[in-house]
């Protein structure tokens, strides 16, 4: 059975991968919509990564091996992560992974990027991923607390014993599930919280001193880090069948994709100070949503 | 109000100011110019202090020129204006040719800083006392002693070869100078291409973490000489060709406020009709400048919604240009003495005018409200950037950006010209001095704008569209102001022979209002900047614009050095 | 809430941007696109030079090939329309075309060629055949023989006629 779950996981991982960029483009297509605009092709992000990923990566002086390297091991972690979470198929490497692994995979693969644009040196680069990488700091807090959560009411930390949550119906996963819903949101980077990148002010932010194939691998990244991260909550929410996940995944996973992009259409971008006062809230909401579980609810 | 020494009792008009201003030098009133020349020696400043701090008035700009062929010296004009007594003041100091150096006046009025560098450039004028006597415009590598705007230098010279510049400058050793970095702090260089920034220009700031401690500002990176060009082969009339393309955006303005130099000069009657027409196109501008910068504070502040349907709004402001004018930008009306035939506005056109506009502005009505109420557009934009009424005046900040600082100035209201005379304009003034009261006065004036028009359109005159302008008298001086979507524009000229300007330069609002930056910046948060810089709706071409430069600079070294305005 | 709102009313307006290089756009009727010297009407008198102010219009006689060209150089036209409000014949014209990126320079030129007229007496060129042509049909009889010649050589036939005008 080992060989059939390492394909399970082999056509889940292509699946994450090919969709990720079809699914910004989606969103773009969206987005121009709701801007009374014609908008490009939803194959654009794909025509885009092509191209990019075509060009050599055109590096400034003398780049450190952290530079060049952190993009591909950021990249490496994104594809793990997509090879054990099941999402189009219900199925993977026999859920050896837990949830803490999930979690480190997922958030290790954003600071990789941050660290190496830090050591370019570029004041815009240092800036953004200093923004970036506190946010992070900050939902990451708001994200161990929910994994806490799920753990308390599952008894378990293993993934094949937590999916999905729902299936034990408290308050407290139900407002747990809430929050985990804006965390995706914050996590995806979307307005207001974009401003890591915050192309009118730090043009590009922790993304400007990479091009071609790096920046490239960067885009792709992240558009897979949004389809993992929105496909842990669906996970969470649908039950573990073949047919839910063939069926109604895709379907989950294509709507809050929409729902997300409609929102963050109508925001503008938040200063730092006030998008950490904005999860730190939510981080109070989760101790007492927490303490709701302890006493059994 | 006291005033200096002798004399307690402020004048009450004009040729009683003139008679007071005798103490100072010998004044000679011509029309609503009040000349003042052979200042006595060491009362320059105390005369400034005078016009600018104790009569309300404000110090608008300097203009150099070089009347050698003329009267032997090189003349400096420094332009006050005096609402209240309907007058400009051009005081008049003349430079001796063999020594040229005069008073400055920078301790006194900050905001002459940029106007008297400029003449050191390009006059060869220097100013004794002046804070920082660097080069502004002039780039590192051009040799000392060579003045492009003074007569003698051929307006077709093309600069030496790189080889030769090099040797003219390692001869000349024009000394360097690096301003000093305030403490240790993080430096970020915002231009020359910048997401924000949509021309060519450079701030640079020092930051602590995510706040601001200093700024600077190092511009000038476009020059065209134009103003060489005019002076040297352009006649009158072409010349109104080459200000509207001053500017992208308020081209019109600059056209027109050329014009009226001229008119002013020579003493042309416009026609009633051009005049009105003058001003629906004026309006037209500044609605389509107004929606402009909104789009782009929006675009800045993140909400790219807010963006794309301010410049849709924009986009039905060209299409009314374009139908009115042939063209969406550079709408090409105006000559010396009128409007051309073909831009005549007729009844068939007004009908239009009124109905795109009424379309444009329930649109634009529908949406605004909504959009200032944004939770995020309030936070970033209420408290943040604040440019007190004090830091206003000591920089004389124009337009919008004034009168969000509590400053009543505009010049439509109290210096009419072309229709303003006949129609009452509306200005909003706010007392906040933020980010978001410049927002506000722009959203009022959008409106007062459009309602403007309406009121022109009802009442336009039949009248013949052009002046008479076969004689245009040599060696007048003359003055053209327009309210420019950014405040009071500024155009001064010297009338030649051959049908050519003696001198002509343009002063946008952009000019005054950059050097108010860097104090708005101070304390702010990083990622406040671009909106804080875009606030004062910067037109960097339109502050540069002008002599000939060609940067075939045989050395590499990043445009640094020079050019800076300080911080404190 | 009114970022939805706002939203809301977006998606009532629809699209409204478009697919311009697909597909044609429309261009009001008085647009100042690329202007077009007439080579039918043009008669080289020059005024289109005097007038235009960015130089994109230059004249330039050919003493060699006895012909005068007018030259318009798209490149530097600023569309103002100067020269067609000069133009005494009606021959230059704004035109509402304003799709003009070219591949090559050449094809930003339009250049007219006219034959030179030479002076009768001193064989020196002063002006085109056509615009001579036109002087002479638009003066009286008596005036068409002075017309022909060069302004110096006039002046010095005419000279004894304007003695008595001034008297």
């Amino acid at each position: 059975m080992v060989w059939l779950n390492t394909l399970y996981g082999v056509l889940n991982a292509c699946f994450i991968l090919l969709v990720g960029p079809l699914i910004d483009g989606v969103e773009r297509k969206i987005r121009a919509r709701l801007q009374n605009r014609r908008g490009p092709s939803i194959l654009q992000t794909w025509y885009d990564l092509v191209k990019l990923l075509r060009k050599p990566a055109a590096r400034t002086g003398v780049p450190s091996t952290l530079f060049r390297l952190s993009v591909y091991i950021g990249f490496v972690n994104l594809l793990i992560v997509s090879l054990f979470i099941p999402s189009i198929l219900c199925g993977g490497m026999g859920f050896f992974g837990d949830l803490i692994l999930f979690i480190y995979l997922l958030s290790s693969s954003k600071v990789f990027v941050l660290i190496g644009s830090y050591s370019s040196g570029s004041p815009y680069a240092s800036i953004g991923s200093t923004r970036e990488v506190s946010l992070s700091m900050a939902s990451e807090l708001v994200l161990a607390e929910i994994i806490a959560l799920i753990a308390l009411s599952r008894s378990s930390l293993l993934l094949s014993n937590v999916f999905p949550v729902t299936a034990v119906l408290r308050p407290s996963v139900l407002i747990g599930l809430g929050v985990l819903g804006i965390i995706v949101y914050i996590e995806h980077s979307r307005l207001p919280f974009e401003i890591g990148e915050a192309e009118p002010e730090l043009a590009g932010g922790y993304t400007i001193e990479y091009a071609g194939r790096d920046l490239g691998f960067i885009l792709w990244s992240n558009t897979i880090r949004r389809t993992l991260l929105t496909t842990f909550l669906i996970d969470l929410i649908i039950p573990l069948d073949v047919l839910y996940h063939l069926v109604i995944y895709p379907v989950l996973l294509f709507s809050i994709m929409i729902v997300f992009t409609a929102i963050e259409t109508g925001w503008g971008r938040l200063r730092i100070d006030i998008s950490l006062k904005y999860v730190k809230r939510l981080s109070y909401v989760m101790w007492g949503v927490i303490l709701l579980a302890l006493i059994g609810y | 109000m006291r005033s200096s020494g002798i004399n307690q009792v402020r004048p009450r008009n004009k040729y009683e100011l003139m008679i007071d201003l005798r103490r100072f030098g010998e004044p000679r009133l011509r029309g609503k110019y009040l000349f003042l020349s052979r200042i006595k020696s060491g009362r320059l400043r105390d005369l400034v202090d005078y016009l600018h701090w104790r009569l309300g008035g404000y110090y608008s700009t300097s203009i150099g020129v070089d009347e050698r062929p003329l009267d032997g010296y090189f003349h400096v004009y420094h332009v006050f204006v005096l609402e209240e007594y309907g007058v400009y003041v051009l005081v008049d100091l003349i430079a001796d040719p063999g020594h040229p150096v005069v008073e400055s006046i920078t301790p006194v009025v900050p905001a002459a800083n940029w106007a008297e560098r400029e003449i050191m450039d390009f006059i060869g004028v220097k100013f004794r006392g002046h804070p920082e006597p660097h080069r502004l415009i002039l780039p590192d590598d051009w040799p000392e002693n060579v003045y492009p705007l003074r007569k003698d230098y051929p307006y077709d010279d093309k600069l030496p070869t790189s080889d030769k510049i090099a040797k003219l400058v390692r001869e000349s050793s024009p000394a360097t100078w690096e301003p000093e970095a305030p403490g240790d702090h993080t430096v970020i260089p915002v231009g020359p291409y910048h997401p924000a920034l949509h021309e060519p220009e450079y701030f640079e700031l020092f930051v602590e973490g995510e706040k601001i401690v200093d700024a600077r500002y190092k511009g000038f990176m476009v020059h065209r000489g134009i103003e060489k060009i005019a002076e040297s082969r352009l006649s009158y009339n072409q010349v109104s060709f080459i200000a509207e393309r001053i500017c992208g955006i308020c081209g019109f303005t600059h056209s027109t406020a050329y014009c009226q130099a001229v008119e002013e000069a020579a003493g042309i009657d416009v026609p009633e009709r051009a005049e009105y027409i003058r001003s629906i196109l004026l309006e037209i501008e500044r609605i389509h400048s107004h929606f402009l910068w909104m789009g782009v504070a929006f675009h800045l502040l993140g909400y790219d919604t807010g963006f794309m349907i301010m410049w849709r709004l924009r986009e039905s402001i060209m299409d009314l240009a374009e139908e009115l004018t042939g063209s969406r930008k550079m709408y090409g009306a105006n000559i010396v003495g009128g409007i051309r035939d073909k831009w005549d506005i007729r009844d068939d056109k007004a009908a239009l005018i009124k109905r795109m506009l009424d379309e444009i502005r329930e649109e634009y009505l529908k949406y605004i409200p909504k959009i200032i109420s944004l939770e995020e557009i309030k936070k970033r934009t209420r408290g943040v950037g604040v440019l007190s009424r004090s830091d206003a005046r000591k920089y004389s900040v124009l337009g919008p950006h004034a009168r969000a600082s509590g400053i009543k100035t505009d010049v439509r209201k109290y210096r009419p010209y072309a229709a303003y005379k006949y129609v009452n304009v509306e200005i909003p003034v706010l007392d906040d001095g933020d980010i978001y009261a410049r927002m506000i006065v722009r959203h009022e004036e959008i409106l007062a704008s459009i309602d403007l028009i309406h009121r022109l359109l009802d009442n336009i005159p039949k009248t013949p569209l052009h002046a008479d302008t076969s004689y245009i008298p040599e060696r007048r001086h003359g003055i053209g102001c327009t309210e420019a979507p950014r405040g009071e524009d500024l155009h001064f000229v010297i009338t030649g022979r051959d049908n050519k300007l003696y001198r002509w330069r343009p002063r946008a609002p952009t000019y005054n209002n950059l050097l108010s930056v860097p104090a708005m910046l101070r304390g702010e948060y990083l990622a406040d900047a671009p909106i804080i810089i875009a606030s004062i709706d910067p037109c960097f071409s339109c502050t540069d614009h002008v002599v000939v430069v060609d940067l075939r600079s045989g050395r590499r070294r990043p445009l640094r050095t020079r050019g800076v305005v300080g911080g404190r | 809430m009114n970022r939805i709102k706002v939203l809301l009313e977006n998606l009532r307006r629809g699209v409204v941007t478009e697919q311009y290089p697909f597909k044609p756009i429309r261009v009001p009727e008085r647009l100042r696109g690329k202007p077009v010297i007439d080579p039918d009407k043009c008669a080289g008198c020059g005024a289109c030079v005097n007038a235009c102010p960015p130089n994109a219009l230059t004249m330039r006689d050919d003493k060699h090939s006895s012909m005068r060209f007018i030259v318009l150089f798209i490149g530097r036209c600023i569309y103002c329309g100067k020269c067609e409000e000069a133009c005494p014949f009606g021959a230059i014209r704004l035109t509402r075309e304003f799709e003009l990126a070219a591949e090559n320079r050449e094809d930003l030129y339009q250049v007219v060629g006219l034959r030179l007229y030479h002076c009768p007496l001193c064989g020196e060129p002063f002006t085109t055949v056509r615009l001579i042509k036109r002087v002479v049909e638009a003066l009286p009889e008596e005036q068409r023989a002075a017309a022909t010649l060069c302004p110096r050589c006039r002046e010095s036939v005419t000279a004894h006629y304007r003695s008595y005008a001034r008297r």
